[in-house]
């Protein structure tokens, strides 16, 4: 139990000695931007000794104007633009913006353009898990799992190289389908071993992130929030699951082939920041079982993308009027794409709703209150925190 | 909330829940005897992708000067150059990308109706900060074919063109391809109209 | 049918209301803009517990803006659009709050003002810098009528494109 700052104060003056008064202790912190822990975010902390009083989280570092962007440009062409959303799992916005947009236009996709889709997805989540992993692990001071999380997200890295032509931002999910066929069952060999070998790895992980001691330490107890809270704040994926509601968008709002799939939802009912990482933890897992699966069913025949006359004038591709809301869950909640169109070849309104517009401003101004300052990492890593879905 | 009615499987908690070890940490030590994975570039090479996104190829007699990887370029990165060979005018303007610009989507490679834009594997973009290197990354793609040649030769994925003059009186350029090859050309004027003939100046015109 | 059922139970108890069904988990409302929060205080009662965006869409030919409130019932497993208009001209566009029935929508609402211009009453965070900068605020750049280029040219003079001369603007 630690001893209250008063009490302290009162002690002292009975002893003779004269602390300064509590109001100098307080002091303001600029918690980032530069810091690594919050990637191009900043929290102005209001600290007294180690301990935060209070919290404003101050966004607008990465603000590049997506939305407004987007209206100016031809529908497909905003693909090379909004995945810049999200960097861990670029293949999200592309989804999401794809699925509204061929809802409005009414596509039914081609069987094996959703397998390919399902894939990336499932793909993308797996290797976005491993780079939280990477950001977990160094900020609970495990470096080692953090170099070893980087080196086998390298592996998936190169099967979407191989695939779309590129390593980070793949640009590859587009309105009716994707851009290019799978290169050759090589390619799906890969992939298998790929996941084989990342399970097979899967147990390194457990003994020095989430079976360490100093995990437990660092992360139980912190950042607690209950069922009511999470729900009014709108927070969603993992972190929702942590505090006891198994809302998960591939269950709830079925898209793609997740219908045809069976994994399980990990539901933990604690809310702290130790839950979160175990339910992530558990997820990885049942993603690389999805990809199992998928590799299982294998891709089925036929076109990779909606055999329409229009695809082949691009620029000058027309959307009717109408509007659509499309979401997915990314790996760090529910991600959402509003689309409008007024009938003309560029997008009237683009709407993309990022989960860590809950996560990061009101849920993370509140559950920094009285945590230490050497616990701010850790909660801001367990919420998952990605500022480019708040500035957009 | 009446969570029996939605159809999925939840977890078991035992299977998710992790009991604290102070000993399995110590596990990870069995890595310090194995290789690394890491790799020494550029003293090593890596794998690259055989339909890697890189640089931009041109075929000069096939580009019909139609605009439309302009128009779908969603970084600007396109212009429509008209230009002059061996004295003679090309029939239809062709694109000059700045790879200061391109984010490599290859949108304009898709759009392109005649199959004249291609893309290379090709992705070395770097300079020693010199004044006449940005003046590289601001060009014509060459044809496919010339560029397949130089790869053979040099596989190390560089830009194929070592050198570009540019002469700002009149209007020369001259690519330097790695394999000593001289190209040379001169560049008439901006834009999708033709220049006029008397005065070749940039017409700067307005894209839509 | 279910979406129909979630729509009638609604709204018999808001006859202000309109809705529809657009598809399948997919249910739309028009709401009058003063009534909008009893509309969003009925809909948490009746099981829409998350709130996932308020997007504002402009309309500068019918001189309004359509605010969406996106909302997910977990209960349900649907989606509803709340849709409402209201004036766009700047000391017109106002809305009452809804930061007391959904708390999450104060960073949503703080986001509608500072690109549209939207004032929400009642929220007292609603002056506080959000993303923009101090020289921005005010220009609410995501309307219509924001010439988005004119001012990119302004600030960023270096960042335009000019010709091999730097002296003739291009594109």
């Amino acid at each position: 139990m630690m001893v209250s700052q008063s009490e302290l104060v009162k002690e002292a003056r009975e002893n003779g000695m004269d602390l300064l008064p509590l109001d100098k202790d307080t002091y303001e912190l600029f918690f980032g931007p530069q810091h690594m822990a919050t990637e191009n975010f900043s929290i102005i902390l209001k600290m007294d000794g180690h301990r935060v009083v209070k919290a404003i989280a101050n966004p607008g570092f990465l603000h590049r104007g997506f939305e407004k962007l987007a209206e100016l440009r031809p529908w497909h062409t905003n693909i090379a633009l909004l995945l810049r959303i999200c960097v861990p799992e670029p293949d999200v916005p592309e989804a999401i913006y794809s699925m509204a947009v061929d809802e409005i236009i009414g596509w039914e996709l081609p069987e094996r353009a959703q397998w390919i889709r399902t894939t990336v997805l499932e793909m993308a989540r797996v290797s976005a898990y491993l780079f939280w992993i990477m950001g977990l692990s160094f900020k609970l001071g495990v470096y080692t799992a953090g170099q070893w999380a980087a080196a086998y997200r390298e592996r998936l890295m190169a099967l979407f190289e191989q695939l779309t032509g590129a390593r980070v931002y793949h640009i590859y999910t587009i309105p009716g389908g994707v851009r290019r066929d799978i290169p050759n069952d090589a390619w799906l060999r890969r992939l298998r071993d790929t996941v084989e070998y990342i399970k097979g790895k899967l147990p390194d992980f457990d003994h020095l992130v989430f079976e360490n001691y100093i995990t437990f330490r660092r992360m139980e107890g912190i950042g607690v929030m209950d069922k009511k809270f999470a729900l009014a704040e709108g927070v969603t994926g993992p972190n929702i699951r942590a505090t006891g509601v198994p809302y998960d968008v591939r269950r709830a709002d079925p898209y793609l082939l997740y219908p045809e799939l069976d994994f399980e939802i990990p539901v933990l009912e604690d809310g702290d920041a130790l839950a979160r990482a175990l339910v992530r933890r558990y997820e990885l897992e049942q993603d690389l079982y999805i990809l199992e699966q998928l590799l299982e069913m294998g891709p089925p025949d036929g076109p990779y993308k909606v055999q329409d006359p229009k695809l082949k004038n691009l620029p000058r591709f027309k959307v009717p009027a109408g509007d659509a809301f499309a979401h997915v869950e990314s790996t760090k909640g529910d991600f959402g794409a509003y689309v409008v169109s007024d009938g003309r070849n560029k997008p009237y309104r683009v709407q993309i709703r990022g989960p860590s517009i809950a996560h990061g401003i009101r849920v993370l101004e509140q559950l920094l209150v009285g945590a230490r300052i050497a616990d701010v990492p850790v909660i801001l890593m367990s919420l998952d925190n990605c500022p480019p879905d708040i500035d957009r | 909330m009446k969570m029996e009615e939605i159809e999925f499987k939840v977890a078991p908690e035992s299977k998710i829940r992790k009991k604290p070890s102070y000993i399995k940490p110590w596990l990870g030590l069995k890595y310090l005897f194995k290789k690394p994975v890491t790799i020494k570039i550029p003293y090593e090479k890596t794998q690259i992708a055989e339909k890697y996104r890189g640089f931009h190829s041109l075929d000069w007699k096939k580009c019909v000067g139609c605009n439309f990887c302009g128009q779908i370029c969603p970084a600007r990165a396109i212009e429509m150059t008209w230009l002059e060979v061996d004295g003679r005018m090309e029939k239809r303007p062709h694109p000059k990308i700045d790879y200061g610009r391109c984010t490599f989507c290859q949108f304009c490679v898709d759009v392109c109706p005649t199959g004249a834009l291609g893309f290379v594997s090709n992705y070395m973009l770097t300079t020693e900060w010199k004044e006449e290197e940005i003046q590289l990354y601001d060009w014509v793609p060459i044809h496919p074919d010339r560029i397949r040649e130089i790869n053979e030769k040099f596989p190390d994925y560089r830009f194929p063109v070592e050198k570009i003059e540019f002469d700002r009186e009149t209007k020369e350029v001259a690519y330097h391809l790695r394999d000593g090859e001289i190209f040379k050309f001169r560049i008439l004027g901006y834009g999708i109209r033709p220049p006029k003939p008397a005065k070749p100046v940039k017409t700067g015109e307005e894209k839509k | 049918m279910r979406e129909q059922a979630i729509i009638d139970g609604i709204l018999t108890e808001a006859p202000y209301a309109e809705g529809k069904v657009r598809r399948e988990r997919r249910v739309e409302f028009k709401v009058p803009a003063d009534r909008i929060r009893d509309f969003l205080k009925l809909l948490r009662e009746k099981g829409f517990e998350l709130m996932l965006q308020i997007t504002v869409v402009d309309w500068p030919k019918d001189g309004e803006y359509e605010l969406v409130y996106q909302m997910w019932s977990i209960e349900h497993r649907t989606h509803a659009m709340v849709r409402t208009r209201i004036p766009r001209e700047l000391d017109k566009a106002r809305m009452p709050t809804v930061r007391d029935i959904y708390p999450v929508a104060e960073t949503y609402e703080r986001d509608a003002h500072d690109f549209f211009g939207v004032y929400f009453e009642g929220n007292e965070k609603m002056e506080m810098p959000w993303i923009l900068d101090d020289t921005e605020q005010g220009l609410f750049p995501y309307r219509k009528d924001f010439d988005m280029l004119a001012y990119v040219k302004k600030k960023y003079m270096i960042l335009d494109r000019f010709d091999e001369n730097k002296d003739n603007y291009v594109i």
